[in-house]
């Protein structure tokens, strides 16, 4: 008889194989992940901060975050917004439908951005279906901020409904429920009972949301027409400063977008156990 | 507000392709207590939400002291609803969850914050949660979580007060001092309360009314000990539970069962259902015609009862007999004893197609 307590449990594989795993494992995420991170900032810094802040401080730099910010902050809310009005639709109501719906929410996690960049051109350019017509009333879209923005929209607007959705089913409509019972408004309910019971979880998305539409690469690309101070972006001012050989600015820029990166990990992290209290019904 | 008197008639209701309601009349007077008890899927949570305005009828009225209670919005009809799984708000203390019917009234109706605070007291103590106002739901038990649940349908102070499965996610001690303290409540608050239970100790206990539902009807609805006495159908009788079934064939106002001849009401011929609760077959001396004789085949004890099932010769199933366990032990009754039991009191039914019927058996036709 073994002693309880010494003989592993059924699920438990022998050390030298755990050992193993985890080693190749941490190997995995060395190689692809922490030395790309570690060789950008040293490239970055590699002539000094001074070299670091004057490629931060030029005026094509500073264009390209002012940019990013604005695309940001009206392609986020933009798709804060949907997201939730798609979820409450798609979690609280039974309607028909509702699973094309989902399936063409997920639609730009299975188009190649690019493609969605060019659905774009196609649609608003000079030779595309509105084009004439934009043209004739002066309306730029295309190789212009709105371009930039709708490119970004359509590929982020899964981010918080996807995030939602299923947080918004496994919780029900009982709260909702109680609440109207009790005399409550819709908006009041909204407010006071649905909101507060998603808050982690549309934060999560939100912020996955943020990051995806601050680093896009491939849709703003083909639709911004890259006019240097204008229409670039941070990872396509990346892209136009590493094609001149100028690497120090380059790795610069992306030091940021990488430093992005890494405090979107952390606030992922914090929501993800905030978001612990959100899961699990009706009940704490 | 005085309570109302709940008048449901002919409501229908189908999701689907399931008609889960066949067609309910159900009137609940001023005041009372009314059970809705049945097994799962009987319809019963449903015809709870339809009062409640939670669901609409495909068909029928509910009326409110006679005005079609769908005119008015969930909000406005005067019901607190206490649900199965309480459903209170995680993210607000036990004070913020009982004041909310409160806080969110329209500015002109809504009591000032002194009033509020006032009430959310008042409705603590009267649940027993005094200094607990402060807990998260996700802080307490279950018990004090539903009573955190019915304080916050009191705080609207309800004309009807509708609970679906209130103690069903509780232990069988706390479920029993939790349906006294309801019953107390209901008396006090004086709300016509209607509840869903499939526990019929539960609603046999507090209710003034027993509506049993099954297959999206109600079967039969009655005082408690008129249900109990008087079941009016197979089913009824099959979900109280423990009553012996037998079936036989009667004719000319004879009835027999295997060997056993009893006394049937006039009236009735052909295939028959009889229906004999355990504790009313009297054990006696010696066999006799209108008696069954059987031997001991499975022997229970049943807390301060005897329970023994009988073989008996002529019938396909044992029969079970219960008897107070002193007058069992003086008998010495042990596997093999062959007992001779008088029925004292027989539940008759028509038998339809004469095959074993678990539902539908019409009304009862009298007793022996």
């Amino acid at each position: 008889m073994t002693k309880p307590g010494t003989h592993p449990a059924a699920t438990t594989e022998a050390p030298a194989v755990r050992l193993a795993l985890t080693g190749l494992a941490l190997c995995y995420l060395g190689l692809f992940l922490a030395l790309p991170l570690a060789v950008v900032f040293r490239e970055a810094l590699g002539q000094g901060t001074a070299a670091f802040v004057a490629a931060l401080a030029a005026p094509d730099a500073l264009a390209a975050m002012r940019l990013t910010l604005l695309v940001a902050a009206i392609a986020v809310p933009a798709n804060l917004l949907f997201g939730l009005a798609a979820s409450w639709l798609i979690a609280k109501f039974a309607f028909p439908g509702k699973r094309l719906l989902v399936t063409l929410i997920d639609l730009p996690f299975s188009v190649s951005p690019v493609i969605s960049g060019l659905v774009y051109v196609l649609l608003f350019g000079a030779q595309g279906v509105l084009g004439p017509w934009l043209i004739a009333h002066d309306v730029q879209i295309v190789f212009a901020l709105p371009g930039i923005v709708l490119a970004t929209i359509f590929v982020t607007f899964p981010f918080v409904a996807r995030e939602l959705v299923p947080l918004m089913e496994r919780q029900g409509t009982g709260d909702e429920e109680a609440a109207l019972s009790l005399g409550a408004g819709g908006w009041q309910v909204f407010r006071r009972v649905t909101l507060p019971n998603i808050r982690w979880g549309l934060l999560y998305g939100v912020l996955l949301c943020n990051a995806r539409a601050m680093g896009e690469f491939g849709a703003v690309s083909v639709v911004s027409g890259h006019i240097r101070g204008l229409t670039n972006t941070m990872p396509l001012h990346v892209e136009i400063l590493y094609n001149d050989y100028n690497f120090v600015a380059a790795f610069a820029v992306a030091s940021l977008l990488a430093g992005l990166a890494l405090v979107t990990l952390v606030l992922k992290a914090v929501l993800e156990w905030r978001l612990g209290g959100d899961h699990g019904g009706t009940e704490p | 507000m005085p309570p109302v008197t709940i008048d449901v008639q002919g409501v229908v209701k189908r999701f689907g392709q399931v008609e889960v309601l066949r067609g309910i009349d159900l009137t609940v007077a001023a005041g009372e207590l009314v059970a809705l008890l049945g097994p799962s899927g009987s319809g019963k949570t449903s015809l709870l939400r339809i009062i409640g305005g939670l669901e609409q009828a495909d068909r029928g009225v509910v009326r409110f002291d006679g005005q079609d209670a769908a005119a008015r919005p969930v909000g406005a009809r005067g019901v607190g609803f206490v649900f199965q799984h309480y459903a209170l708000f995680r993210h607000m203390t036990v004070a913020r969850n009982i004041a909310f019917g409160l806080e969110v009234q329209p500015r002109a109706r809504r009591p000032d914050r002194a009033a509020i605070r006032e009430t959310v007291a008042r409705l603590l103590a009267l649940v027993q949660l005094d200094g607990l106002g402060h807990r998260y739901p996700g802080q307490l038990s279950g018990g004090q979580r539903q009573r955190v649940a019915l304080a916050r349908a009191l705080a609207v102070a309800p004309r009807v007060l509708l609970l679906d499965e209130p103690f069903g996610a509780l232990d069988a001690k706390v479920r029993k001092d939790l349906r006294r303290w309801l019953r107390r409540l209901h008396d006090d608050t004086g709300a016509t309360t209607v509840f869903v239970t499939h526990d019929q100790d539960e609603a046999f206990e507090i209710a003034d009314q027993v509506a049993l539902m099954n297959d999206g009807r109600i079967e039969q609805i009655g005082a408690p000990q008129q249900v109990y006495d008087r079941p009016a159908s197979a089913f009824v009788y099959d979900f109280l539970g423990h009553a012996n079934r037998l079936s036989g064939v009667a004719r000319d106002g004879m009835a027999d069962f295997g060997a056993m001849r009893l006394a049937a009401p006039a009236g009735l011929s052909g295939p028959v259902l009889a229906f004999i609760r355990p504790a009313d077959l009297v054990p006696v001396d010696g066999p006799g015609a209108d008696r069954l004789s059987g031997t001991v085949v499975g022997l229970f004890a049943t807390g301060l009862g005897l329970r023994c099932d009988l073989a008996v010769p002529g019938l396909a199933e044992p029969v079970a007999a219960e008897f107070v366990r002193s007058a069992g032990g003086d008998r010495r009754i042990g596997r093999g004893t062959v007992l001779h039991l008088q029925p004292a009191k027989v539940q008759f039914l028509p038998r339809p197609g004469g095959a074993a019927d678990r539902h539908g058996a019409g009304e009862p036709v009298g007793g022996a």
